[in-house]
């Protein structure tokens, strides 16, 4: 059976600008959070200066807006592969909407953890400690 | 009319199809991008936690530098090392440099052998 | 006694095969420089008559005879025999409905081609000679004329493979990227409308099988590339 040409949708153009975006944002911004991982595992960063360099007012602006972009690139990079992989348009409007509202609700999450500044005290972290 | 008795097959495409360099340097950013998607918010949620707690930090730098954390934070930063790579490389196709074929092949080759070395050093290092 | 090489070739015939499968063959390398379309025309005239294929003029120019060779796709006319690696393995360009042994359905390909509009469109009045271009401007068409639709691209693009459907493929979107350039062309806007589509065009994520494939080395990644850009510069 031959597809028909069923026209243009005129998208496409705006999740391929916005992953560049953010890509671009990321690029500079992900070395930085590896960095502080690191040297935090290396035992370079103590919790005091951690807990400075995080929670002051600009840093939390710039995680939220790393989340953000991070959360921009996710977005735009999983639903092309979802695209790609999955052919039926029923199949698409529900895994691409279950995709939305997880990601809407981890922005909501953290940035409610970011301004908050959330701890967690519990003594049995799922982590193994002890 | 028409006398088709069946469908006539599809030939065969993926099963056959020689990998090529680009095509891995490709398939390899889709897959480290899908990988990171879990790596790099979990790692941002647990420096979050650690830097706004003092049980949290001990706990997270206790996971973290546990072999299982090491191997995470590891391999996120190979992935991402590949992703960032191979990212600036299509970025620079975007806006139209480095796009001759013999440079499309050439890049590729220096984003997978470069994120090797890396992946081999950091490995010492880490 | 001459050398021999070993093939080994995909066969289908809807009348009697319900499934398609591989046949060998030996065939005798008579010249050096022998090419692949040689060593077809060698069983098709001397072992099995019954051997489909498609070719026309032998050397690369008409485009019919893109194949599967080795798992990469090239015209069997100007591809040596030389540099394949035994058994040499053939088959019908990828992802498409096989009518018989090598020839495939290539109608869909085809369509997406007309659907570009492959043709001049211009508001200006038909001269009474040819529409002229300046050297500069006939330039811009390098690397975008020389395409012979072989198909080869196309049929090697995995974003092809799984959209076909909609994504029209390297093939079709390096020859609207020809028309967008052509300097007597005046429908650039409504091209570029037509092809502002996420699965038409944007299905596209720089794999670059097709330019690995293509036999007339160009670069329909680039091609594509270039039509992106000219979509920012239009909305930003
Ligand atoms: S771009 Fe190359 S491979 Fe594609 S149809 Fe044209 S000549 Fe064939
Ligand atoms: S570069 Fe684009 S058109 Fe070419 S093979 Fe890759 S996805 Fe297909
Ligand atoms: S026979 Fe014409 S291109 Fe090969």
């Amino acid at each position: 059976m031959k597809p028909k040409d069923l026209g243009t949708a005129h998208t496409g153009f705006h999740d391929w600008y916005w992953q560049r975006i953010s890509a671009v944002v990321l690029l500079f911004s992900i070395p930085m959070l590896m960095g502080i991982l690191l040297l935090t595992y290396n035992g370079n960063i103590s919790f005091e200066i951690l807990n400075i360099a995080l929670t002051h007012p600009i840093s939390k602006a710039a995680s939220i807006l790393f989340l953000f972009a991070l959360l921009t690139h996710m977005w735009t990079g999983l639903k092309v592969i979802i695209e790609d992989y999955i052919h039926t348009t029923a199949a698409r409007v529900v895994v691409l909407n279950i995709l939305l509202l997880l990601l809407a609700g981890f922005a909501a999450y953290m940035s409610y953890h970011i301004w908050t500044e959330l701890s967690y005290t519990w003594d049995c972290i799922p982590c193994g400690g002890k | 009319m028409s006398q088709k008795m069946k469908q006539s097959p599809l030939s065969p495409r993926l099963s056959i199809y020689k990998w090529r360099l680009t095509m891995f340097a490709s398939i390899a950013h889709r897959a480290s991008g899908v990988f990171l998607v879990f790596t790099i918010p979990a790692l941002f949620w647990l420096l979050l936690s650690m830097a706004h707690g003092k049980i949290t930090y001990a706990y997270g730098l206790h996971w973290l530098q546990g072999s299982f954390g090491t191997f995470v934070l590891w391999l996120t930063c190979v992935a991402l090392f590949y992703h960032m790579v191979n990212g600036i490389r299509f970025l620079l196709l975007d806006i139209g440099k480095t796009d001759s074929r013999e440079a499309m092949k050439l890049s590729a080759k220096i984003v997978v052998f470069s994120t090797i070395a890396f992946a081999l050093l950091l490995a010492i290092k880490i | 006694m001459s050398e021999k090489v070993k093939l080994e070739i995909y066969r289908y015939n809807p009348e009697s095969d319900d499934k398609p499968y591989m046949q060998s063959f030996e065939v005798p390398v008579e010249k050096s420089g022998m090419k692949l379309l040689d060593a077809l025309n060698y069983i098709k005239w001397h072992i099995d008559g019954s051997l489909t294929y498609r070719r026309s003029c032998g050397e690369g120019v008409c485009g019919s005879d893109g194949l599967n060779i080795n798992g990469v796709n090239g015209l069997g006319c100007i591809t040596a025999i030389e540099g394949l690696k035994p058994p040499i393995k053939v088959r019908p360009l990828p992802n498409m409905p096989v009518t018989r042994d090598l020839v495939v359905d290539m109608n869909h390909f085809f369509d997406q081609y007309k659907q570009i509009k492959p043709w001049l469109q211009s508001n200006t009045p038909k001269p009474e000679h040819e529409r002229l271009q300046s050297p500069v401007e006939r330039a811009e068409l390098d690397g975008s004329y020389e395409c012979i639709l072989c198909g080869c691209c196309t049929t090697s693009c995995p974003s092809w493979w799984w959209n076909g459907d909609k994504f029209l493929g390297p093939a079709a979107l390096l020859q609207a990227n020809r028309w967008l350039k052509d300097s007597r062309d005046d429908a650039a806007g409504e091209r570029l409308d037509m092809l502002e589509d996420s699965f038409k065009l944007y299905r596209c994520h720089q794999i670059m099988n097709c330019m690995e494939a293509c036999p007339k080395e160009l670069n329909p990644t680039k091609a594509i590339n270039d039509i992106k850009r000219a979509l920012v510069k239009r909305k930003v």
